[in-house]
């Protein structure tokens, strides 16, 4: 760069300037190539992937996709992924809420036991509860039903969830709460009329990251369920992409269909996204 | 005990803390300054159309890491487009990529791809908690003379620490969990290059059936993560001690 | 702040004891105990059902239909697979013979499938039928004795299937019936017509096979392809017909109850030729980048003259290629190699899978379940997989009655009378640390991290511990 003269400050701050445009925009490509790439991949015939895989189809087929849906039954997985989501998000929420306020606001002595036990939660791998929790799930009868799965879903985004809520809920003025009981509210009455209205900001964090792992999550759905009437989105796109997996086209295509929901809502709302993300980060750990 | 020993021997002759640490490392040390980095950049208005850029850095982190892992192995493949277009720039037409093939740089492509996944998580965590910094202490040190980086030590990072801690735990807790990645991506190949906790652990549990085995290395796991996030939490309270 | 973390270290020692104890030691017990109460159950069971097995097989006549019967199964099938549509006319079929049998099936492939498998033998809940191997993968089933034996089910009908597939497996049992004469774990799949473009012939040694990597390097193209990202398949597919043709089987018997050790200088000379095919570039180094998957795909598009895969691959090659295409690929083997102890021509080979049934099904359950293993290895599904994949059935039936089969389908049927001696494949007859090491161990060579010197040693070691 020595020989780059830069006389002013002007030129200099053009430089910079320059130079942080081109790194956001390689980060842009960098995100948005690959998923390009998928996208036009999975029109392709599987040899033609195979002879030329940076190439744009020669004619766009869409049998991949048909095909990947019926045969992987990308269907009805959608659904079971759809209510789980919902089912798993809205419960966290509630639970999360309520705990939060009890950890943040109720203290008593077995508070910092109780709110640690649940802080571990983040550190405990889902492989190492695996083999444990399939035998108890299967002794209660609950393998293989959509109920266990939101069970597990649940109790494994509580951890984080609470973290966050009683953070959030902590920063919440004591005399609020004080005023309130002076006038002889009860605690589900400050709970529903006071704490849920102040934390919306960080219950659109809770329920975006909530929403995201379940949507996504793979390795307790993949072991948890059997028949097609509890299986999830992820493990039907796996299906395509086993050992011994060769249809390329019609892997790229259930690919495809595994992000392209989460995408669009992603481009429709990702300003409140970002911003429910922020609320959870903007915690001081 | 035994068990407990010949696990440490295995863990030994294959050098998983080391991997592990890389991968922490890249965690730690990779994606949050540079998300820090980025969002600084944002913060201060560098660039216009920052919303699209913030948008773009993101995007990764909505979508399932399974089919992340997928994709990119499908793309580090050798058949695949990081080496066609590695072969186009060159205009090297028999270029091959072999840094996968090499002990020491097996790990570059996760790394990059766990930076590529998480960047934008730290990214947004770091911005919100700089628009939460009062505008006036920046301008007041500005009429007081203080250069661009004065100011970025001297005002912006103490004001961070709590947060550089948070974002350090959920790198730690969340890079030694990385299994989804990683099985996806290599499955832990070739020969033992890629061999995570998570997935010896795995492999142990599941192709040998020998729990026993796999479920003391989940409990080293837990360990570890734990030990790491007291040391972030020590290291924090000195820093916090030093500042004051 | 400090009582905090106070707090936080007492919770830590706290889970690390439950840690400890619930997935390590509890867990055993665990298992243990409920092993135990299981045992008795079986036994109970055991002592009714043999009363009623004889029963069963005096009264056995074709076309009676029995009760409403439904069965739970666990199949290892990849539903993306051409496989797929003959397994799906296989079950339409079944359902036609047994409307009264209902069939609940689940399909599961890959590591997913064993992982499975773990999950639901340790919580004690196996489905009634589920397809297993027949010793190596599934052998933690058969110790754990979660089958039944199916020879009293099979009784005079043994005569109807090869004798050398329906010989005693793990335990002296028939724990599954294998649905095809054999597997051939290693073919050396050729394109005939790059070959002759080139102007090269098929290599009769090892030295002619090395000559080739130049002319088929300056062409473009990979001298050999083996995608073997995933470790186990330079084991499975070419290091186990290696070490069958280099040792011999009487050295791999024999060094599997101590006779001969890894250590023996016919076993490093195997380990020191899986070096040099990397070497001498007949197989490229990005070959342990490349998918299983990439494989068929490759050769079918004509980036490879050789192939080096299993003779199940013809399922996945057929589709991708014409009639007129399949005309110039061939099934062969590797090429003999100097000082070879085997013999010249040989693969290496396992006893095939097939459906067996979970312990302690008795009556009527008992009799669907083996409606089912008999019928999926029996004449219908047979043909149905002979015709589509060219699979040699266990059972024992004319196949020249068939014509229209696709030209590969043809080839492989012939492949498995041109060779006639099948090698142990070393992931089926050594389990556990050792295969792992191997698996891995062959990575690392082709990578030049480990002399085979040192990994001979390494292996010997860990099998010291399990011998």
């Amino acid at each position: 760069m020595s020989n780059v003269t830069l006389n002013t400050r002007k030129e200099q701050a053009i430089f910079n300037k320059l130079l942080i445009y081109i790194l956001f925009i390689i980060f842009a490509i960098l995100t948005l190539y690959p998923l390009i790439w998928l996208f036009y991949s999975s029109f392709k015939p599987i040899l033609e992937i195979i002879r030329n895989a940076l190439a744009l189809p020669r004619d766009w087929i869409f049998s991949n996709y048909i095909q990947a849906i019926k045969i992987g039954k990308l269907n009805i997985y959608a659904v079971n992924s759809i209510i789980y989501t919902f089912v798993s998000t809205g419960l966290v929420i509630i639970f999360s809420m309520m705990a939060s306020f009890a950890f943040a606001k109720i203290k008593n002595r077995a508070t910092p036991f109780l709110y640690n036990s649940f802080l571990i939660g983040l550190l405990i791998t889902i492989q190492a509860i695996l083999i444990p929790l399939f035998i108890s799930m299967t002794r209660i009868g609950l393998r293989d039903t959509r109920l266990g799965i939101i069970m597990i879903y649940v109790a494994i985004n509580l951890p984080l969830a609470i973290f966050l809520g009683t953070e959030y809920v902590k920063a919440i003025p004591d005399s609020l709460i004080e005023s309130a009981q002076i006038d002889g509210a009860s605690y589900f009455r400050i709970f529903f009329s006071i704490i849920m209205p102040m934390c919306k900001p960080v219950m659109v964090t809770i329920l975006i990251f909530t929403a995201l792992a379940c949507w996504n999550e793979f390795m307790l759905a993949l072991v948890f369920t059997s028949s097609d009437s509890s299986r999830s989105l992820p493990v039907g796109i796996y299906s395509f992409s086993g050992p011994l997996a060769t249809e390329y086209g019609m892997q790229f295509a259930a690919l495809v269909i595994g992000m392209a929901p989460m995408i669009i809502l992603y481009a429709l709302f990702h300003r409140q996204i970002t911003r429910g993300f922020a609320a959870g980060g903007a915690i001081k750990g | 005990m035994d068990r407990v020993g010949k696990l440490y021997k295995n863990i030994q002759r294959s050098g998983f803390l080391v991997l592990n640490f890389i991968v922490i490392f890249v965690s730690v040390f990779g994606q949050i300054p540079l998300g820090f980095g980025l969002a600084y950049l944002i913060y201060r208005k560098s660039v216009k159309g920052s919303g699209f850029f913030q948008a773009m850095v993101f995007l990764p982190m909505v979508i399932s890491t399974i089919i992340i892992g997928i994709l990119w192995s499908k793309m580090f493949s050798p058949i695949g487009v990081v080496p066609r277009i590695i072969q186009a720039i060159t205009n090297n037409p028999n270029y091959s990529m072999t840094i996968m093939n090499s002990k020491q740089l097996a790990m570059i492509p996760i790394g990059f791809v766990l930076l590529w996944v998480y960047t934008g998580t730290y990214l947004i965590i770091f911005l919100a908690n700089l628009q939460n910094i009062d505008p006036n202490i920046i301008e007041a040190a500005q009429i007081d003379g203080a250069t661009d980086g004065q100011i970025f030590i001297k005002i912006i990072v103490p004001q961070l620490y709590g947060v550089i801690v948070l974002t350090s735990i959920l790198a730690i807790s969340g890079s030694l969990r990385s299994f989804d990645l990683l099985f996806t991506m290599t499955g832990g190949g070739p020969a033992y290059y890629t061999n995570l906790l998570a997935i010896y652990m795995y492999n142990y549990s599941f192709i040998h059936y020998n729990y026993g085995v796999g479920s003391a290395i989940s409990t080293v796991m837990v360990i570890l993560s734990i030990v790491l996030v007291i040391l972030v939490r020590f290291v924090r309270r000195k820093v916090e001690t030093m500042g004051a | 702040m400090k009582k905090s973390l106070l707090w936080l270290l007492i919770m830590i020692l706290v889970v690390s004891m439950i840690a400890t104890f619930s997935l390590a030691g509890c867990k055993k017990e665990e298992v243990a105990g409920e092993e135990a109460v299981e045992e008795e159950a079986v036994e109970e069971e055991v002592a009714e059902e043999e009363a009623v097995e004889e029963e069963v097989a005096e009264e056995e006549v074709e076309v009676e239909l029995g009760p409403e019967v439904e069965i739970t199964m666990l199949n290892y099938l990849d539903i993306t697979s051409p496989e797929a549509a003959v397994w799906d006319a296989t079950v339409e079929a079944f359902n036609a013979k047994y409307p009264n049998i209902t069939l609940t099936i689940e399909n599961s492939f890959g590591d997913a499938y064993h992982q499975k498998l773990a999950a639901l033998a340790g919580a004690g809940d196996l489905p009634d039928v589920m397809y297993l191997w027949p010793d190596g993968r599934s052998i933690e089933i058969y110790k754990n004795e979660l089958t039944e034996d199916l020879y009293p089910f099979l009784g005079a009908d043994k005569d109807k299937y090869t004798p050398s597939a329906v010989a005693p497996q793990y335990g002296g049992k028939l724990n599954e019936l294998p649905i095809t004469a054999g597997t051939a774990c290693h073919v050396l799949y050729v394109n005939t017509k790059i070959l002759d473009d080139l102007g090269l012939s098929m290599p009769a040694t090892y030295e002619e096979f090395v000559a080739m990597v130049e002319p088929i390097s300056a062409a473009g193209l990979y001298p050999i392809l083996m995608p073997n990202k995933a470790a186990w398949v330079m084991q499975s597919c070419l290091f186990s017909a290696l070490v069958g043709r280099i040792c011999g089987q009487e050295w791999i018997d024999k060094v599997l109850t101590g006779e001969t050790a890894f250590t023996d200088q016919e076993f490093v000379d195997s380990l020191a030729l899986v070096a040099d095919l990397y070497e001498t570039g007949l197989l490229p180094p990005q070959s342990i980048q490349l998918e299983y998957g990439d494989g068929p795909n490759l050769f079918a598009t004509g980036r490879s003259p050789f192939m080096i895969d299993g003779d199940w691959r013809v399922g996945a090659l057929t589709p991708l290629l014409t009639e007129e295409e399949q005309a110039d690929f061939e099934l062969a083997v590797f090429p003999d190699i100097v000082g070879q102890k085997g013999v010249s021509g040989s693969t290496a080979g396992v006893a095939s899978t097939g459906f067996g049934m979970k312990a302690g099904l008795t009556g009527d359950k008992a009799d669907a379940a083996w409606k089912w293993i008999s019928f999926f290895a029996g004449p219908e599904a047979s043909e149905l997989r002979f015709v589509e994949e060219g699979m040699i059935p266990n059972y024992i039936m004319d196949l020249s009655v068939y014509e229209d089969v696709q030209p590969l389908v043809v080839k492989r049927a012939a492949f498995y009378a041109e060779v006639s001696t099948n090698t142990s494949v070393l992931d089926a007859v050594i389990t556990g640390d050792p295969i792992e090491l191997i698996n891995s161990g062959l990575q690392q060579l082709a990578l030049g991290d480990i002399t085979p010197e040192k990994l001979a040693a390494d292996i010997e070691a860990a099998m010291e511990l399990v011998r």
